[in-house]
């Protein structure tokens, strides 16, 4: 394993995160083009930007005749020092050069490009033409464990989750174009690919929560588990996309505000039910399925039925009491 | 607004809106002379009976009422003074009307299993009707004399056509045409004695309507007490309820004096409803021929009116087969799904009168092992301590090719029937695995 000697670290402009670069040797070239030794794929870098030199022990920046430029501390230069009076900026990215015994572990902060390294746009294509059949199977799958389905519908869902898909990518391009996030294909088309992830394992996470929900034969039960399967599709969402925006991020940093802004939402929803349920709306549903697991038969008599509304009859009653003192006072 | 939705209930409970002016040829072999006799010895004994807050204030609620007694006791149905009764701010009065003057009146005693109320009115009468103690006979000609609407005091004539008896509930089904504001009423014979009081259409026919039999009021003027019954909540409450536990007696009596051999529907056998439940069966496959659906629906038909929307002492009983003809497994249990979660929707149970529903969902297997999914709702009525609502629905499970779904309203019943009615029905569904 080669040695790291320094590390590049760029602040992406607006969000406030930082990028790592490794630099294994001197002299580094930096630029936008991918035989660079480090490669900054931002907008505002050209293709050969600067090279970092190391001399004694000293560390420089100099310009290659770059579009942008270097600025060190506003002023625009040709060749920059990097020390802790100095503020060096690249094009439009602060930078900072770190050196081997204050070097910071990049374990788990990577750039997207690091992450995930250039993509050609064949790949990226592939990659999400791989996602949509494998959501346009799960649902086609799911639509027929319900009903018979002739070429007209298999054709209209097709035309359906295209649709969907479609407006997902806008979507988000508008989102980053309206937010921080740099609409470019090392930000935009892992933030894409993600979503069609959560997409396709929420759904496979639902197919059998119906099937499931049959055999757990009482309302509470039910309700934890449609709770359990909604919060883990809904956190793996979060977090991926939390991962996503903030790549710098700790790793429980990112886990911390997803669950803070899941426990807010639910929270949110439920006293919005809460208030909203008088106890005079009824609710006469039941989950009713294919018994994709067994049930134990042994206590399930009539009796067990008596057992249960008895316990209704009492919970009836005590409203009626209830009821009656509000009325009184 | 209360007002206003009374009326409407009451105009559709008890009328059948007439066609405007559209002339009937009806053959009328009764010669007018004899109406108008009728008319002219049973007039004098039949008025408007309102409630309102005052004399001058407009109706909540009217009908018509005759005079039984010298001293002012008049007979009328009880949905026609019922407001009266369930007022907790007693706003009020009941009024009978003589042309020009209102007269206050009270009730004294009242039936919701018949629905007849005994007043008392603050006047004497001159003219009194008797009670016809023989049953009329089939297609004699009686009169029904009431006030519709707003306009005269009118005689309709017609025949009788015997008494339709569900349980405890009885009706004496006629031809007279009735119009909303003759409930209460009285139907009289050619020789203007009194033979029922007029309380309902039936709704989407021809010329069918209903008479409480006058046997039903003899006990109330038996049994009256000398003073008016007070407008307290309880006392009526206690009489409310007793008269729904008797209804409950005799339905549960009902069921257990049936002798009904064993229904089938396909694969599937079960006790079949009491002959006093009206029942249809309606058989559909759907348009793809995937599936075949049965459904052997019946209804009693016959409830006590309690209050404007309250009706109670009465059952439901649905049974829905299905049979799989060219789905997957889990394409059929998903059509059974479909059924189950429509079904029978709970009826809408107010604030004012009911504790909120409490509902569960549960499985179990009954003697003949067929395996259900079970749901159900629970709610008592507030002002009948031991008196439920309940909806039971039922789902048969673990077969692919045939299903049947249960379903069961029960409505004024105490705990223990209920369980006891269910237990009855969906204990008895099996199958046939020939």
């Amino acid at each position: 394993m080669t040695e790291i000697k320094a590390q590049l670290k760029i602040k992406e402009p607006g969000i406030g995160r930082y990028a790592l670069y490794n630099i294994y040797e001197f002299p580094c070239t930096v630029g936008r083009s991918l035989n660079s030794d480090v490669v900054l794929p931002y907008s505002g870098i050209s293709r050969t930007h600067a090279v970092i030199e190391h001399e004694e022990s000293e560390y420089s920046i100099k310009d290659i005749e770059s579009q942008n430029g270097l600025t060190l501390n506003g002023k625009k230069v040709k060749t920059a020092l990097f020390n802790k009076k100095n503020r060096v900026v690249i094009g439009t990215l602060h930078a900072e050069l770190i050196i081997e015994d204050e070097l910071e572990n990049t374990a788990c902060r990577k750039s997207p490009a690091q992450l995930y390294g250039v993509q050609s746009t064949v790949q990226f294509f592939t990659t999400v033409a791989l996602y949509f059949s494998a959501i346009y199977a799960v649902d086609l799958l799911q639509k027929w464990l319900e009903n018979p389905i002739d070429t007209k519908e298999a054709v209209g869902l097709l035309w359906t989750n295209l649709s969907l898909m479609i407006s997902v990518t806008i979507l988000i391009a508008i989102a980053g174009l309206m937010g921080k996030i740099q609409v470019k294909r090392y930000v935009f088309r892992p933030i894409l690919i993600v979503s069609f992830q959560v997409w396709l394992i929420g759904k496979l996470i639902s197919l059998p929560q119906n099937y499931l929900s049959f055999t757990f034969n009482s309302r509470t039960t039910n309700d934890i588990l449609s709770f359990i399967l909604d919060a883990a599709i809904v956190l793996y969402a979060l977090y991926h996309f939390g991962r996503q925006l903030f790549p710098l991020s700790s790793f429980k940093r990112v886990a911390v505000i997803s669950v803070a802004i899941y426990a807010t939402l639910f929270s949110l929803i439920s006293i919005s039910k809460y208030v909203k349920k008088s106890g005079y709306e009824y609710d006469f549903r039941a989950s009713y399925s294919y018994p994709l697991l067994s049930y134990n038969q042994q206590d399930d008599s009539l009796d067990k039925l008596w057992k249960e509304m008895d316990i209704s009859f009492e919970e009836a009653k005590e409203k009626r009491i209830e009821a009656n003192k509000e009325k009184e006072d | 607004m209360k007002q206003t939705l009374f009326i409407v209930f009451l105009l559709l409970f008890s009328t059948l809106f007439a066609e405007p002016a559209t002339e009937k040829l009806v053959e009328s072999p009764l010669s007018p002379s004899e109406s108008q006799r009728v008319y002219e010895k049973v007039k004098p004994a039949v008025f408007q009976i309102k409630t309102a807050k005052d004399e001058q204030a407009s109706k909540a609620s009217y009908g018509s009422g005759f005079v039984v007694d010298a001293d002012g006791l008049v007979l009328t149905n009880y949905h026609v003074v019922a407001t009266v009764l369930q007022d907790e701010d007693q706003r009020y009065n009941i009024f009978l009307v003589d042309g020009n003057k209102s007269y206050r009146a009270k009730i004294v005693k009242f039936s919701v299993i018949y629905d007849i109320a005994l007043l008392k009115v603050e006047r004497k009468f001159d003219t009194v009707l008797t009670i016809e103690k023989k049953t009329p006979e089939h297609g004699e000609n009686i009169y029904s004399i009431g006030k519709p609407k707003e306009l005269n005091m009118t005689i309709v004539d017609g025949k009788y056509n015997g008494v339709i008896k569900k349980a405890i509930y009885e009706r004496i089904q006629m031809s007279t045409p009735l119009n909303g504001g003759m409930s209460g009423g009285p139907t009289v014979n050619a020789n203007g004695d009194v033979i029922g009081i007029n309380v309902s259409v039936l709704l989407r026919s021809d010329n069918i309507s209903f008479a409480v039999p006058i046997k039903n009021a003899t006990p109330l003027l038996k049994e009256y007490r000398d003073f008016a019954l007070s407008v307290e909540d309880e006392e009526i409450d206690a009489v409310v309820k007793e008269q729904l536990t008797e209804i409950e007696s005799s339905l549960m009596d009902d069921l257990e004096k049936d002798k009904q051999p064993v229904a089938t529907l396909g694969k599937w056998f079960y006790k079949a409803p009491s002959k006093s439940l009206k029942c249809w069966t309606t058989s559909d496959k759907n348009t793809k021929k995937e599936y075949d659906r049965t459904s052997h629906s019946c209804n009693l038909k016959n409830s006590a009116y309690i209050e404007r929307g309250l009706y109670s002492g009465n059952y439901r009983i649905d049974y829905i087969t299905v049979q799989n003809l060219k789905l997957t497994t889990f394409q059929f249990y998903n059509r059974v799904k479909s059924m189950f979660s429509s079904g029978i929707s709970v009826n809408y149970a107010s604030k004012d009168d009911f504790s909120g529903y409490q509902c569960n969902e549960t499985i179990i297997v009954n003697k003949n092992d067929i395996s259900f999914k079970v749901k159900y709702c629970i709610t008592e009525y507030l002002r009948y301590e031991g008196l439920y609502r309940a909806t039971i629905g039922a789902a048969s499970f673990g077969d692919s090719e045939d299903a049947i779904i249960f379903n069961m309203d029960i409505d004024g019943f105490s705990k223990e029937n209920i369980k006891k009615l269910i237990k009855m029905y969906l204990s008895s569904i099996g199958k046939n695995n020939d």
